[in-house]
């Protein structure tokens, strides 16, 4: 357990009291492995953003424990959280991934500049570079089309060199071109830089792109897969009843 | 959804209660002025009822003077009363001010800016309250050696009947008396806080130097006569200037005139209730604007579904009429409760101002209501109006952006004509000859509000370079969340400017009373500096009050027996009404005019001059901006009235220039005695020897003068930090009625922020996922607040600068001949620190960060899920 960017321990997340009351995660345990390109999938409702939140420190558990490495993130003041979350982990969220008064280049070393650490700058070329948009990034986020946003997005989650990224169904709002550069760059920065990431989504086609799935129904870890091709997820989801 | 709706519900209160708070404070000042000062007028009109209830018909006098002393009746004439048929006794009275009663300790008793001290003959009458006043204990005065006093300042000074007491004239100096009686009004100690001292009547005409004369006095008409008939035959003998009317018309008349001072101070304090109502009327507009901005999509389905644009306007318009009815009724209610709460406090502070009940008169609640209902209802015209602009199609727009960007040189073009119409109005009504028009007064009120919306119209175009300055000193400090208040403030130049408009109008008021009181300042300081060659200068205590107060000649004769004086001169101060007249012009004006001696010139060097200064009997002198105002040469003629002894003809044989003649107009002193008919100085300089100071001289008079305290002994130093002190008092008082309106201006930043933070949840919870903590979160709130404060207050600061030097230039001829901009304290005091500009620049930074503890905490509060997920 001990090669996990991150694993969730006996975690359980309840929303509401009383009639209101929803189970999202039941007592769920799971590890997302170091250098490997996890997809979560399951239907709606299942708790896969639920769990992504509570794994990446954006919201507390109910029971059980999170653990960014050997760090147990219920222990954390949410000073330490938000440092955590800006030094060891980088987000790519389907939507408004930018801040609309900074411009791209400013949106993407955000984390570097709140932590005020130096930005690397072979790196963030080589970053920009890579996922095409060294040209636009003077330009507002306004000005930019949605695949270059989340570009920019995936540029500012890697430029900090995070320990794990969560990425949020981050190609479900884009074209299937847009979807597949977007894609296969995640699926490099793997490949390439050994970057862990973990991935929600309900496309097939998308979590082809990783490492391994681990499919979620009603809260719990119902199954998963090794080197998923979309075919095969097809079959699964179908199995799963989804 | 619920959820969605929950938070609309909450910035919705925040809007209602921060919108309704402007209304509340704004109106309540103004009806708490008008109940207070009702209530006063009521408490007055009581008062006078009774003090006129055993009085058929009372005799006074008129005079063409607004600020003189009154004028008298001969005794012989009253006499003549007796005569009319159906009078049955006519009891003469003669009434002046001018005396001081001393404490046991020889200090001027409830001295100070309170009300003053009157003197007045009692005399027994058969029927109790001729006068108002009766004695309740003790007996009536009689004789050069005895004296009555009101209750109030008997118990003041604990006095007992048969104490001795030492009363200071200002014509006849200081007199030992005996404590014969001790007078009440009515049920009163006293008639509304004032003093009184009380002689027979030839001792009251001894120490006023009215010899033979009156004010007036009361009548008692036999049972059965008809009043109307008394009076007719009453003002048939007496000379055309006496006033002859019945007890009850006289108690009308009497409240009446202390209505109309009272209406002076009401509509000087309600002023700051109006500014704070204006200044709100921004944060109203403000808000609605933004709210409809917000709601564009919601607008948009209702368009959709098929509302008018009439009825979105009627949506948006009926709110605000909602919101400002509440806030008016809440704000009348708390009037009442401002009113309620002076009738406590200003006793307790030992300001005895008589009362009754709480007077809530209609006209308050309706001005009250009305008032907060109209602003409310009139802010939000123009965005209602644009609401009604919603097109269908935005509601199917993913992002609803600030409408109405652009139209940049429309706005500058626009904008700088009417800048330059404002201008206009301005510098005609202050430089200009507005002849027969209205008033300058109505052309610089025109021209300060038009160049208000012009600055209003132009400041977007400001806002977004001015912000981004700021910011980026702000950035240096502050880093990253520096950074993202800058762009924040600069994202919507309009809102910046809405918002910072508020701030502008109050710290314009600021500035300007910084401004006034800092060039007023350095006039004194000027003159008193350079321009009066004297060591030091005898004034009656309190010579800032009243620029007639006085005292007797014997002071001028005890400093000049001390050895250390090498040279006086004494100075006489009146009232006169100077009538010019040449072809085209005639110009009347009611001035201070000074009886000289003809050393005068050498205590106050002029600049230069024409003529002479050392006028003869019939001459005049003055200096030069008043002859220039009455068109005025060496030799022309004028009229001058004397309030006692009426016009006489006067040749200018002397033009003085410089500040330290500012505003004089003087005659030969024996002139000035003759007319005034007594002798009393207004101010007395002094020169010392060779090689002898001022502080030296000072300390040598002092002594000689220990026994009149009454006047006091200054050397110019002491004037000077007086003067300051002085100047401070009335800045300070106006500043706290300012504070009010800043704090509207402020709630306006706590308003906009909260809804921007409603606004900018989303992006808010992304930058608290990608690692802005909460501290930061909060400062970058604050710092944009501050931001936004700062630019609303260098507006303001200009504006005030501009508007003062506007002021001071046109009343460069009445002796402002310094412009002086208070950047820095002026002394280390609280009060010279609040006159200072940079001290209003830094305090509304820091305002603006105190204002946005709120919404910064809001901001920092949201849970980031819920926030990123959020619509």
């Amino acid at each position: 357990m001990n090669s996990a960017a991150a694993r969730a321990e006996g975690v359980t997340k309840v929303y509401g009291w009383g009639d209101t009351r929803v189970t999202a995660l039941d007592e769920i345990s799971v590890a997302f492995a170091k250098g490997e390109f996890t997809a979560v999938m399951g239907p709606s409702g299942s708790g896969k953003s639920t769990l992504m939140h509570c794994m990446a420190g954006l919201d507390s558990v109910t029971e059980g424990s999170v653990f960014i490495g050997d760090q147990d993130l219920s222990t954390l003041s949410d000073r330490r959280l938000t440092k955590l979350r800006r030094e060891r982990i980088g987000f790519i969220f389907q939507a408004f991934n930018l801040v609309p008064t900074l411009s791209a280049s400013e949106n993407i070393t955000l984390p570097l500049d709140l932590a005020g650490t130096k930005v690397d700058q072979s790196w963030f070329d080589s970053v920009v570079e890579t996922l095409g948009v060294a040209d636009r990034l003077k330009h507002r986020p306004s000005e930019l089309s949605g695949g270059q946003q989340q570009r920019v997005a995936a540029a500012r989650a890697m430029v900090s060199r995070p320990e794990l990224i969560f990425a949020d169904e981050p190609s479900g709002n884009l074209d299937s071109k847009a979807s597949a550069d977007l894609l296969d760059f995640l699926r490099s920065a793997v490949k390439d830089h050994a970057q862990t990431i973990v991935m929600v989504t309900h496309d097939a086609n998308a979590a082809g792109y990783s490492d391994r799935i681990v499919f979620l129904a009603d809260g719990r870890v119902v199954d998963s897969m090794e080197d998923p091709n979309p075919e095969r997820i097809l079959d699964r989801l179908k199995s799963l009843e989804y | 959804m619920l959820r969605v709706s929950l938070k609309g519900v909450w910035a919705h209160k925040v809007r209602l209660v921060l919108t309704a708070l402007a209304i509340i404070l704004g109106v309540g000042l103004i009806s708490g002025v008008y109940v207070y000062t009702d209530t006063i007028g009521k408490a007055f009109d009581g008062i006078f009822a009774d003090a006129y209830a055993g009085i058929d018909i009372a005799i006074g006098t008129e005079s063409d003077f607004s600020f003189g002393e009154g004028t008298y009746l001969d005794e012989a004439d009253f006499a003549l009363i007796d005569e009319v048929p159906g009078v049955e006794e006519a009891f003469p009275v003669l009434q002046g001010m001018g005396v001081s009663v001393l404490d046991s300790e020889g200090e001027v008793l409830g001295s100070g800016p309170g009300p003053p001290t009157f003197v007045a003959s009692l005399s027994p009458a058969e029927s109790d309250g001729v006068s108002g006043f009766t004695i309740a204990e003790g007996a009536f005065p009689v004789g050069s050696g005895q004296v009555a006093l009101d209750r109030g300042i008997a118990d003041l000074g604990g006095f007992q009947i048969g104490d001795r007491v030492t009363v200071i004239s200002d014509v006849v100096g200081r007199l030992d008396l005996t404590l014969a009686g001790i007078a009440t009004f009515g049920e009163d100690n006293t008639l509304g806080g004032t003093t009184w001292v009380f002689f027979d009547l030839p001792t009251t005409q001894s120490v006023l130097q009215r010899p033979g004369l009156l004010s007036g006095g009361a009548v008692q008409v036999t049972p059965g006569a008809q009043i109307d008939e008394v009076i007719a035959g009453i003002r048939a003998k007496l000379p055309d200037h006496a006033t002859v009317v019945s007890g009850q018309d006289a108690a009308e008349a009497e409240a009446a005139d202390i209505q109309s001072a009272l209406s002076f101070f009401t509509i000087f304090l309600s002023v700051f209730g109006w500014v704070a109502l204006f200044v709100g009327s921004f944060l109203i507009y403000n808000t609605f604007r933004i709210v409809v901005s917000q709601r564009t999509r919601e607008l948009a389905l209702l368009r959709a579904l098929g509302a008018g644009a009439r009825q979105i306007r009627g949506i948006v318009l009926l709110e605000a009429l909602t919101i400002g009815f509440i806030g008016a009724v809440l704000g009348v209610g708390f009037g009442v409760m401002i009113a309620f709460g002076l009738q406590l406090i200003l006793p307790a502070a030992g300001i005895d101002i008589p009362t009754t009940t709480l007077s809530i008169k209609p006209r308050t609640v309706i001005v009250g209501l009305a008032a907060g209902t109209v602003i409310t209802f009139v802010s939000a015209l123009i965005p209602a109006r644009r609401a009604s602009k919603v097109s269908v199609m935005a509601a199917l727009r993913e992002d609803a952006p600030d409408p109405a960007r652009g139209g940049f040189l429309r706005r500058a073009l626009v904008g700088g004509a009417i800048l330059v119409l404002g201008l206009a109005a301005l510098f005609f009504g202050l430089f200009g000859d507005t002849g027969s028009g209205p008033s300058p007064v109505v052309y610089v009120g025109v021209g300060v509000g038009v160049i208000f919306l012009a600055v209003f119209a132009l400041s977007p175009l400001a806002a977004g370079p001015v912000t981004n300055l700021l910011g980026t000193i702000l950035e240096r400090f502050t880093g990253t969340s520096g950074r993202l208040a800058r762009r924040n403030a600069m994202r919507s130049p309009r809102r910046t400017a809405a918002t910072a408009a508020a701030v502008t109008i109050s710290i314009t008021l600021v500035a300007l009373a910084s401004t006034l009181t800092g060039s007023i300042r350095g006039t004194i300081d000027e003159v008193l500096a350079d321009d009066v060659v004297a060591d030091v200068i005898v004034l009656p205590e309190g010579q800032f009050g009243d620029p007639t107060g006085a005292f007797a000649p014997e002071i001028a004769d005890r400093v000049r027996g001390s050895d250390l004086v090498a040279d006086i001169t004494r100075v006489w101060v009146g009232w006169a009404i100077l009538t010019s007249e040449t072809p085209t012009t005639e110009t009347v004006t009611e001035t201070l005019i000074t009886g000289m001696e003809p050393n005068l010139a050498e205590f106050l060097p002029p600049d230069a001059f024409e003529g002479s200064l050392d006028p003869g009997p019939g001459q005049v002198v003055m200096e030069a901006s008043i002859a220039e105002s009455g068109n005025l040469e060496l030799g022309d003629s004028v009229v001058i009235e004397f309030e006692q002894a009426g016009e006489f003809p006067y040749t200018l044989v002397g033009i003085a220039e410089g500040p330290a003649w500012a505003g004089i107009i003087a005659i030969p002193s024996t002139d000035w005695i003759s007319a005034a008919g007594i002798d009393q100085h207004a101010q007395v300089y002094a020169k010392a020897v060779e090689g002898v100071t001022a502080d030296e001289l000072k300390a040598a008079v002092e002594p000689l003068l220990a026994d009149s305290p009454n006047v006091t002994v200054q050397t110019f130093e002491d004037l000077q930090s007086e003067a300051e002190a002085q100047l401070n008092g009335v800045l300070n008082f106006i500043l706290a009625l300012l504070a009010l309106a800043v704090v509207i201006g402020m709630l306006g930043v706590t308003n906009t922020m909260a809804l921007a933070v409603f606004e900018r949840t989303r992006e808010i919870g992304l930058l608290r996922a990608v690692g802005l903590d909460r501290r930061t979160t909060r400062r970058m709130v604050r710092a944009e607040a501050s931001i936004v404060s700062v630019f609303g207050a260098l507006m303001g600061i200009g504006l005030g600068i501009f508007f003062g030097w506007a002021l001071i230039r046109a009343l460069e001829d009445q002796g402002f001949t310094v412009f002086a901009i208070p950047w820095l304290p002026s002394s280390l005091s609280v009060a010279g620190v609040l006159g200072s500009l940079l001290f209003w620049l830094f305090a509304t930074g820091i305002l603006g960060i105190l204002f946005a503890v709120y919404p910064a905490w809001r901001a920092a509060r949201l849970k980031v899920v819920e926030a990123i997920s959020h619509l």
